[in-house]
C-alpha cells in the first residue's frame, strides 16, 4: 500500500541521515585538536619593576612578521588567533598588547596544528 | 439523549491550549499599549498611540507592508484565479504537480535556489547581459521589495488556483453544456457564469492571501536577517527591533493596531459574505 | 480553440517558474569550486563535516513532530465537536477559530512571548512548539469536512448504543483520513519552515531548527548550504509525493463554504 512504502522511505531516509549523524560526530571528534590552555595573568612584576596587564609564556607566541606575533585563545569551544604586540620579556614569560580578549584561556599546547575558528577541546589547565 | 454540552467536550482541550496561549495573553496585552513606563504602570491613554505614528522606523514598517500587500495579494488572486480555471477543465498532471512544489519546499532551500537564479553570475543576469543590459542586483538594489512580492507569488499561487480549481469545477456541468449550445464561445463562458459564481470564493481567497503576505518574514529574513533594505522593512522587523529593546509598550500598541486593521478587513469580508449568500440565498 | 491553448501556456509557465527555485537547489548542490563541473563534495560535507547540520535538523524534526503530536488529535475532537453539536456559543467561538486562524504572529507575538517568559518557557523547545501546537487552522479545515458527515450514520450508532466518545473514535475519525492526512501534510509544511517563533523566542544557537539556520550562518556550512537545502527538503517533497492526492482534496474541500 502507499502509505506502507511512504513509511518506508522515511524511515530509511532518517535511519541513513542517523548513521551520517554519528558518522560526523565521530569524525569531528577525531579531528578536533586538544589543548592545553593558561590563563593570561593579570598583573606580573618585569625585570623594571612595573606592573603589565596581560602576561603569557612565551611559547604561546609564534611570530607572524616583524613586530607582531600570534596567539591562540579558546572561546565558545573554538580557537581564535589573536595578533599581538611584546611590550616586555623576560625569564621565558612575555607581556603583551594587541587584540587579546582579557579573561580568555590561551592555548600553550595543541595536539594538531591550529586554525582561526577551529573547533578545539580543552583538555587541560595550566595553573603554572 | 444528547447532552447539551457535549460538543463543548470535545472542543475543550484545544480551547485550553488556545486560550492559554493566545486569547487570554492577548486581552491581558492590550492594557500595555494604554499604559506608559517601566515598572510601575501608569495609564497613559493615547500617548502610545501617538508616539508610534510619529516613529519613523514605524511608518517606514507600514508603509512598506502596505506596498507589499497591495504589489503582491491582487496580483496573487488573479493569477490563481486565472490559473484555477486553466487547470479546472483539462487534466494537465505535470502542471498541477509542478505548482505546489513550492508550498512543499522549505523557505530556506527555496532561498537558496532563488539566490542561484537571480545572483548576479546567475541564469538571469547572464542572459540580460546577453541581450546587452547591466546586472541588475534583485536583492539590494533598490526592487527588494518586489522581488520579495515575486517570491510570495510563486510560492502561493499554486495553493490559491487549486481552490478555485475546486470552485470552478463543483459548477454544474450543465451550466457549460448550455451555454456551448448557445454560443460556443469559450470566453463568454468563463466572463459570464464562472466569474460570477466564484465571487464568493474570490473574496475567501483574497482574505487568505492577505494573512500569508505577513509570513514574507521568512523569507525576509533568509535574505537579509535583522537589517533588511529599506524598501522590505516590514512590521515584523520592526517589532523584532523593539523586541530587543524590550519596549514591550510600543509593540502592544503595534500588535493592538495590527488586530484592529485585521478586524476591520475581516468585518468587511463577513459583510460581503452575507450580502453574496443572501443574494444567491436558496 | 484558443483560450484552451491560451490556458496550457499559463499552467505551464507557471509550471516552469515554479520548478525554479527546487531547480536552482539541486544545481547548486552539485558544484564546488574546483576542476570538475560537477561534484558531490557538498554533499559529502554536509553529511560527515558539519555538526550544526545535524542539530539543526534534529531540532527541526523534533519540533515538528511534537507539533504535530499535540495539534492533530486536538483539532480532530475540535472539529468533531464544532460539526456534530449544536450548544450555546457554538458559532460564536468557530467565528473565533476562524479570526484566530487568520491573525498574523506579529499580532500575538507580544502577548506570547510574556506568557512564555511568565512560564518560564523562553528559551526552551517548548516556546517554539507550544504556541505553533494549537494553530486553530486545523481545527477549521477538519470542522469544514466533517460537517459531510451522515447523521443518519451517528444516530444508528447512537441507538446501538455506542456513547459519544466511541461514536466519535469507532465512526467519525477513521472517516476523516483524507482530511487528517491533507492536515498533516500541510501543518507538517508550514511548521517545517517556521522562521518567526524560534527568532524571538530561543536564543542559542544550538536550539535553531534548520529553518532558521540555514539561510542566516551560511559560514557554518561552508559552503555545503545548498545540499543541506536538498537534505532538508527530502522529507516535506517526499511527504508531498505520497499525499498529492489527500492533500489537493483538503485544499479544495476545505474551502467550500
Amino acid at each position: 500500500m502507499k502509505d506502507r512504502k511512504m513509511l518506508r522511505r522515511i524511515a530509511g531516509f532518517l535511519a541513513a541521515l542517523s548513521f551520517c549523524a554519528l558518522l560526523c560526530q565521530k569524525v569531528d571528534y577525531l579531528m578536533c585538536p586538544e589543548t592545553a590552555v593558561i590563563y593570561a595573568e593579570e598583573t606580573a612584576l618585569e625585570p623594571d619593576g612595573e606592573k603589565y596587564d596581560t602576561v603569557v609564556p612565551t611559547a604561546c607566541l609564534t611570530p607572524k612578521s616583524a613586530d607582531e606575533y600570534a596567539v591562540y585563545y579558546v572561546q565558545d569551544g573554538r580557537a581564535y588567533q589573536a595578533t599581538v604586540r611584546i611590550a616586555a620579556e623576560k625569564d621565558g614569560l612575555a607581556a603583551v598588547s594587541g587584540g587579546l580578549p582579557p579573561g580568555i584561556p590561551i592555548v600553550r599546547y595543541s595536539t594538531k596544528p591550529l586554525q582561526d575558528g577551529m573547533k578545539v577541546r580543552i583538555t587541560e589547565e595550566i595553573t603554572s | 439523549m444528547r447532552k447539551k454540552w457535549t460538543g463543548l467536550w470535545f472542543i475543550l482541550p484545544s480551547l485550553i491550549g488556545t486560550a492559554a496561549f493566545v486569547i487570554v495573553p492577548f486581552f491581558a496585552s492590550i492594557g500595555y499599549a494604554f499604559t506608559k513606563g517601566t515598572g510601575k504602570a501608569e495609564f497613559a491613554g493615547l500617548a502610545n498611540f501617538r508616539e508610534l505614528f510619529a516613529n519613523d522606523a514605524y511608518r517606514l514598517a507600514v508603509k512598506n507592508t502596505l506596498l507589499f500587500i497591495l504589489e503582491g495579494v491582487p496580483l496573487l488572486v488573479i493569477l490563481g484565479l486565472l490559473l484555477g480555471i486553466a487547470l479546472a477543465g483539462s487534466r494537465f498532471s505535470f502542471q498541477r504537480w509542478a505548482i505546489l512544489i513550492p508550498m512543499a519546499l522549505p523557505t530556506a532551500a527555496a532561498l537558496l535556489g532563488w539566490q542561484a537564479v537571480f545572483g548576479e553570475n546567475g541564469p538571469l543576469n547572464r542572459l540580460i547581459q546577453l541581450c546587452g543590459g547591466t546586472t541588475v542586483d534583485f536583492f539590494t538594489g533598490g526592487f527588494a521589495r518586489e522581488t520579495l512580492a515575486f517570491f510570495f507569488l510563486v510560492k502561493n499561487v499554486g495553493y490559491m488556483a487549486v481552490i478555485f480549481a475546486g470552485a470552478v469545477s463543483s459548477l454544474p456541468k450543465e451550466y457549460g453544456e448550455a451555454f456551448a449550445l448557445d454560443s460556443g464561445s469559450k470566453t463568454r463562458y468563463v466572463w459570464h457564469i464562472i466569474l460570477p459564481s466564484v465571487r464568493g470564493m474570490v473574496l475567501f481567497v483574497c482574505v487568505l492571501s492577505l494573512m500569508y503576505s505577513f509570513q514574507i518574514f521568512r523569507e525576509a529574513y533568509g535574505l537579509y536577517g535583522d537589517r533588511p533594505p529599506q524598501e522590505a522593512y516590514m512590521l515584523q522587523h520592526f517589532m523584532n527591533n523593539n523586541f530587543y529593546k524590550l519596549n514591550y509598550q510600543r509593540l502592544s500598541t503595534a500588535a493592538l493596531l495590527l488586530v484592529l486593521g485585521i478586524s476591520a478587513v475581516l468585518a468587511v469580508f463577513l459583510w460581503r459574505q452575507e450580502k453574496i449568500s443572501a443574494e444567491e440565498g436558496m | 480553440m484558443r483560450v484552451k491553448k491560451a490556458g496550457w501556456w499559463l499552467a505551464t509557465i507557471s509550471a516552469l517558474v515554479c520548478l525554479l527555485p527546487f531547480a536552482g537547489v539541486i544545481a547548486g548542490s552539485l558544484r564546488y569550486p574546483g576542476p570538475l563541473p560537477v561534484t558531490l563534495e557538498q554533499y559529502g560535507r554536509a553529511l560527515l563535516q558539519n555538526m550544526e547540520f545535524y542539530t539543526g535538523f534534529w531540532n527541526s524534526l523534533l519540533n515538528t513532530a511534537l507539533i504535530l503530536l499535540i495539534n492533530i488529535p486536538v483539532s480532530l475532537l475540535a472539529g468533531y465537536g464544532f460539526s456534530q453539536y449544536r450548544f450555546p456559543g457554538r458559532n460564536a467561538l468557530y467565528w473565533l477559530y476562524v479570526v484566530l486562524m487568520l491573525l498574523p504572529f506579529q499580532a500575538v507575538v507580544v502577548p506570547q512571548y510574556i506568557v512564555l517568559q511568565k512560564t518560564g518557557l523562553l528559551g526552551s523547545r517548548w516556546a517554539v512548539i507550544l504556541p505553533c501546537a494549537f494553530s486553530t487552522f486545523t481545527a477549521f479545515l477538519l470542522a469544514q469536512y466533517m460537517k459531510g458527515i451522515s447523521r443518519e450514520l451517528l444516530d444508528a450508532g447512537r441507538i446501538d448504543g455506542l456513547g459519544e466518545f466511541a461514536l466519535f473514535w469507532r465512526l467519525a475519525a477513521p472517516l476523516c483520513r483524507p482530511a487528517v492526512t491533507a492536515a498533516v501534510v500541510l501543518v507538517f509544511f508550514s511548521n517545517w519552515s517556521m522562521v518567526e517563533q524560534p527568532v524571538v523566542f530561543l536564543d542559542e544557537l544550538s536550539q535553531f531548527p534548520l529553518s532558521v539556520l540555514l539561510n542566516r550562518s551560511s559560514a557554518l556550512f561552508e559552503g555545503a548550504a545548498p545540499a543541506c537545502g536538498i537534505l532538508f527538503s527530502v522529507l516535506p517533497i517526499l511527504l508531498y509525493r505520497f499525499c498529492y492526492d489527500d492533500l489537493v482534496e483538503g485544499i479544495s474541500l476545505g474551502c467550500v463554504k
